[in-house]
Order: structure tokens, then sequence, then C-alpha cells
């Protein structure tokens, strides 16, 4: 879906019903390496599971993965989501536990 | 329950709402990482209260082994979204705690008073019973304009005249500010009370934007 976009796309805004974002740098939700779900069990993905479209970003924490997306956008400079800007870690990385800002 | 009051030197202040990470380590390196709701108002010496849970890797260590003088790793504050800040112009205070979550409301109660707030406030508190009620006496002498409603879901002192059962719609209608005074909500507790309390409350018509929640995780029942 981000086949054809910009040289200068180098992050993604997640913004969602009620006002949740997230950010993620480009480069990790592009290649495979993550996923818009909109069905789930051939049906569509239930809203407590975040339909009718979630971000499903396995390599990161899961506040990455965000629930009710209603659009992506595609910007040249990183710029922190809900909880990143709540003292949470700006990329999220588990396996270096990426939970808080500093980490 | 404990209160435990910790001594940190480099401590740069936190805010009413925040909490603390706790870390144990092993001798074989194995290391556990839990958070804790700071209990005590910015400017107060740091402290949390912990609940024992049987099953915890942390909380047992830190109610039972624990003593004055042991040093343990800590960091913080952590958290900006579950904040009260005294100076915001706010109109009615509403918070809403099952069981332990009553935990950051002590510390915003305490920040009120020590800042001469006059903001009102409605706490909610919703406890398995009255033994399971903490910080009672000092909740019971709470500052003028805080109005304290307990509910009791499982069993209740003889003569008990006051709430019963958790907290439902018809508890939530009578009790809360009405959403037409533009209040602010917090809820804390265990993540299906929240869920459940939330919910309600945005049925009263509260905006979702003004119902602050965190949730402690778990599925256990509310208190």
């Amino acid at each position: 879906m981000l086949g054809d976009i910009g040289r200068d796309v180098k992050f993604v805004l997640a913004v969602c019903d009620g006002g949740y974002t997230t950010n993620l740098p480009l480069a990790d939700v592009t290649g495979g390496r993550a996923w818009l779900a909109f069905e789930y069990d051939g049906g569509p993905l239930p809203p407590e599971h975040g339909g009718p479209a979630r971000l499903l970003v396995p390599h990161l924490y899961f506040w990455k993965s965000a629930k009710w997306v209603r659009g992506l956008e595609l910007l040249a400079a990183d710029e922190p989501g809900f909880w990143e800007r709540y003292g949470y870690h700006n990329y999220g990385d588990p396996w270096r536990e990426q939970r808080y800002a500093g980490d | 329950m404990r209160t435990i009051v910790l001594r940190l030197p480099e401590w740069a202040g936190h805010q009413a709402g925040q909490h603390l990470d706790v870390r144990l380590t092993a001798e074989d390196g194995y290391t556990a990482e839990r958070s804790y709701s700071i209990a005590s108002a910015p400017g107060e010496p740091v402290a949390i209260t912990v609940e024992r849970l049987d099953d915890g890797e942390v909380s047992p260590y830190l109610t039972v082994e624990l003593r004055p003088g042991d040093e343990i790793e800590v960091r913080g504050p952590i958290g900006g979204y579950f904040v009260w800040p005294a100076e915001e112009p706010a109109a009615e205070l509403l918070l809403v705690a099952g069981g332990s979550g009553v935990v950051p409301f002590r510390s915003m109660l305490r920040h009120r008073r020590n800042v001469g707030s006059a903001v009102p406030v409605r706490l909610l508190y919703s406890a398995r019973s009255l033994p399971d009620v903490i910080y009672r006496a000092e909740l019971d002498a709470a500052a003028d304009g805080v109005r304290v409603i307990y509910t009791l879901t499982r069993r209740q002192p003889p003569g008990w005249a006051g709430h019963t059962g958790r907290v439902g719609p018809g508890l939530l209608s009578e009790v809360a500010w009405p959403a037409s005074a533009a209040p602010l909500a917090y809820v804390c507790g265990p993540t299906p009370f929240v869920e459940v309390v939330a919910a309600e409350l945005v049925d009263l018509g509260y905006p979702p934007l003004r119902v602050k929640t965190e949730r402690y995780g778990g599925t256990e029942g509310s208190g």
C-alpha cells in the first residue's frame, strides 16, 4: 500500500478514532514488517480488536499497533504521537526494552 | 497493603497521578520490574502503597521482606497523561477508584490540599469491605470540598448505611457530577473495572476526552 510515495517521506503518523496517534519510521511499516489489518478469521475485524482497521506492527511494543486507524500521515520529519508525548519511548523496540523515553 | 516511603536524593519531583517503576534483581541476574502509583503529593517524601499479590514477583518482597534502610532500584516519575495539575482551572473533579486504584488519588487529594485548591471533588471508592479501604482515616478527615463515597461490594459492617455492590449506572448517575457541569473524571483500578466505569461515564454524557483512565492490568474483578 505504501509502495509509491515520495522520497522525502521518512515517517508515518497513524491517526485514529478518538484522537489517538502513534508515530513510526517508514522503514518499520514497509517491507512486510507491518500490516493494516481489517479481517480476522474470515470476517471483519471486530471493534474491540481495533476494527474496522488497525495497525499491526509485531516487532515493536504494542502501543504502536494502533487500533481504529482513520488515516496514515506521511511525513518528512518525525512527530511524536500520543504516548510518545506522555513519556513513552519514541521508537519502542521490545528487544531493547525501550518502554520509556530515555531507555 | 504497605505504604513505603523512599529517600531518593536525585528525585526530580513528580506530578500527582504519576507512577514509578521498582526493579528487583535476583542473585542470578533475573530482574522483575513493576509500576506503582505514587501515593505522596508533589513535594512530599516519595511514597508508594503496594498491595501484596499472592502470585506476585515483586509485591511479596516489598510488603514482607523490605526493611528500613534497604536499597531498591527505582525509576521515575513516569507518565504524563494520568496527572492532575491543580493549577489547571477545572470544574468539578470526579475520581473513581477500584480497590488499590485509589493510590494516585491520594496523591491528587494531598496535592489539592497542599496548594489550597478549592476545586470540588467527589471520590467514589469501591472496595471489597471496610478493612480493605486504604487511607481510611485520611479520607474520613478529607478537606473541605472533598466528598468521599464508599461502596463496599462483598462485606459490609453491621449497620452500614452506605452503598453496596459494584459501581454501575445507577450509582454513577447518583454520585457523579452532572455532565453539564463539564467535570473532569479520573478512573483507576483493575482493567475490567476501569473499562466498565469509563463507558458508563461516557453514557452519562461525559466527553471521552474528559475521562482519564489508568488500568492496573489483570483480570480480577473490582474491589
